[in-house]
């Protein structure tokens, strides 16, 4: 992995990895889900770490081409658009360039993993924390699915990229997942929860 | 800007032109492991502490991360069929 200059789908090594460790800690006999609970802020750091590499080595993980208009005047120029000199795909972008997604990624992943960090000793039933950490992956990238270049398939009827479509059974795991190991007697409780995640993801949908 | 090998940032920033086949990506990664692995490992000592794993499960994390088998293990196994 360390000799080659290109990336790999992070989805592929989030579920294969995921997979392979549960197995491992299962014949270790360590007991699987408070496990995965104190392994999610870090897969969630690790994630932010390993999306600067794409930043810093311009893989071709960008986003669509920028549109200035669009831009906030307080905000810096490279955090709006870039053109990604040098790039591994040896592309040459015209300025303004794209919108350069692994920048907002990194912000969203340092997020939430500082928020799953501050969660760490929660009073919840074990894999809470987990079921967090599905939620804020699968929203994370279903939101800068919105802004990224990507091939779309044709899913029953939408055009959706492949990592919206794992996107969103993240999604609907981590939230199946955190209404079952949310520890509250009220039941409006859950039912807030379902329906914010789910106004959420109506609001993230592609379309 | 983009580096695609750790010499390319190292030239930038001292005006070099050096070159070695290390790209940054895959060094990025490492670091990424490396640094999970570290949070993961205190996260589990913590939870040790709170009774909600075993005893010694944080030895087994590093394991865990490069998918292997520690040499006491393996010795420990070894030592089954003797």
């Amino acid at each position: 992995m360390i000799l080659t200059r290109t990336g790999f789908s992070i989805y592929g090594g989030l579920c294969f990895g995921i997979i392979a460790g549960v197995i491992f800690i299962k014949h270790r006999s360590i007991p699987v889900i408070p496990m995965l609970d104190a392994t999610a802020p870090s897969i969630m750091l690790g994630y932010g770490i390993g999306r600067l590499g794409c930043q810093l080595s311009g893989d071709g993980d960008w986003g669509i081409a920028a549109n200035m208009t669009l831009k906030p005047n307080w905000l810096p120029d490279w955090l709006w658009a870039q053109t990604y000199d040098g790039n591994i795909a040896g592309l040459i972008m015209t300025p303004p360039g794209v919108y350069p997604t692994p920048i907002y990624e990194i912000g969203m992943a340092l997020g939430a993993a500082g928020v799953l960090w501050t969660l760490r000793f929660h009073k919840h039933r074990p894999g809470y924390l987990f079921s967090l950490f599905l939620l804020f992956a699968g929203f994370e990238r279903i939101v800068i699915e919105k802004i990224r270049v990507n091939v779309r398939y044709d899913v029953f009827g939408a055009y959706v990229t492949q990592a919206e479509a794992i996107s969103f059974l993240l999604i609907i795991a981590g939230l199946a997942a955190i209404l079952t190991t949310l520890r509250t007697k009220r039941f409006w409780t859950k039912v807030v929860v379902l329906a914010g995640v789910l106004t959420a993801l109506a609001a993230c949908a592609p379309r | 800007m983009s580096y695609p090998y750790v010499t390319d940032s190292l030239n930038t920033v001292l005006g070099t032109h050096w070159h070695l086949p290390i790209p940054t990506f895959g060094v990025m990664v490492a670091i990424a492991v490396a640094t999970a692995t570290y949070i993961a490992t205190r996260l589990v000592r913590s939870y040790e502490s709170l009774g909600r794993l075993p005893a010694q499960t944080h030895s087994t994390v590093w394991d865990m991360a490069i998918v292997s088998n520690s040499r006491r293990d393996y010795r420990r196994q070894s030592l089954r069929y003797l």
